[in-house]
Order: structure tokens, then C-alpha cells, then sequence
């Protein structure tokens, strides 16, 4: 079963390490990706 | 999920890790294990809602969370300071730019991982057949 990602994720605006905004749909616009949430750090 | 790096790499993707906790935490976590790949954080966890990951007491201190410590324990694997809720679990997806999710995977509780053949094997065949569309 192949879900579709809602634009309500791809919107979405994560941080990275340097505290910096990015939108999260940019990181597969264009390659796939392999997007792991994982738990915690540690 | 480390070993795979270059694996996911081969087939053109990329792994993408989005975590739970504030961004000074993940730089610590890039720097101990060295990674390359992005990461980023999401504080408010409206990402981890927005795909429905399982989050709570149960999930998280349940029975299946139990045999999955055990083992964990038995290997030697031991948590060091936990960062972030520690009430939220985790998932993997396959996107694709088109938006398409040929793989996903749930996390139930702490422990329960998917295996890296799964998606790895989806990934090995989008990228076959990837190229055998740009020979033609």
C-alpha cells in the first residue's frame, strides 16, 4: 500500500543542528529520501 | 541504520533523520557518530503528528517494550542522557519527489526497528529501473 505525503508535512519547518529554518518537503524535491524519526538522542 | 548509509546512497536516495529534541542536540549527535547525511529537529513534534507515530505511556513502557530492552541490554547497548519527549516513538519512509511513499514503517514501541533489507531492496529496484529507463 503506497501512502502520499500531505502538504501539511511537507510544509513543515524543522531545524537544523545550527538552528537554522528549513522547509521539510525540500529534502525530497529532488532524490528520494529515506526519512527516519527516531526517538531521542543518546 | 548507520551501515545503510552507503547503501541508500548507491541508489541515488539519501537518509534524511528527523529527531526529537532542540538543534544543539543534534549537533552533538552528528559530531559522536560522525554522520554526513542531514538531520534536522523537531521540537513542537507536529512532523511525528502529522504521520501518526505512536507516542505515550504505553507505547512506550508496555510489555512488547520489555523483551525489546532485554535484548538490547544483553548487547550492550545502553542509553546514555535522553533528549526531547522521551514519550514519542519513531518511523522510516521512503519519499520520493513526487510525494509517493512506496515504504513506511511504525514504530510501536522503543525497540522495534524496521529491517534495512525492506526498504533497501524498494530502493534497489527504483534505482534499476531508473536506469534502465535512461538507457533507452
Amino acid at each position: 500500500m503506497s501512502w502520499e505525503i500531505s502538504s501539511e508535512l511537507s510544509n513543515s519547518i524543522v531545524f537544523d543542528p545550527e538552528g537554522r529554518e528549513h522547509r521539510l518537503g525540500d529534502s525530497w524535491l529532488k532524490q528520494p529520501v529515506l526519512l527516519v524519526f527516531i526517538r531521542h538522542f543518546g | 541504520m548507520r551501515l545503510e548509509v552507503n547503501s541508500i546512497r548507491q541508489t541515488g536516495a539519501e537518509l534524511v533523520i528527523v529527531a526529537n529534541g532542540k538543534p544543539h542536540h543534534a549537533e552533538t549527535f552528528r559530531k559522536d557518530l560522525k554522520l554526513t547525511n542531514p538531520i534536522f529537529v523537531d521540537p513542537q513534534l507536529g512532523t511525528y503528528k502529522a504521520l501518526k507515530l505512536k507516542y505515550g505511556v504505553w507505547s512506550t513502557l508496555g510489555p512488547l517494550t520489555w523483551w525489546s530492552a532485554i535484548i538490547a541490554l544483553s548487547k550492550g547497548y545502553r542509553n546514555k542522557k535522553y533528549t526531547g519527549d522521551v514519550w514519542q516513538q519513531g518511523g522510516t519512509f521512503l519519499v520520493m519527489p513526487n510525494g509517493q511513499v512506496p515504504y513506511h514503517y511504525i514504530s510501536k514501541h522503543p525497540g522495534d526497528h524496521p529491517n534495512p533489507k525492506d526498504f533497501l531492496a524498494i530502493l534497489n529496484n527504483i534505482f534499476k529501473q531508473a536506469k534502465l529507463v535512461g538507457e533507452k
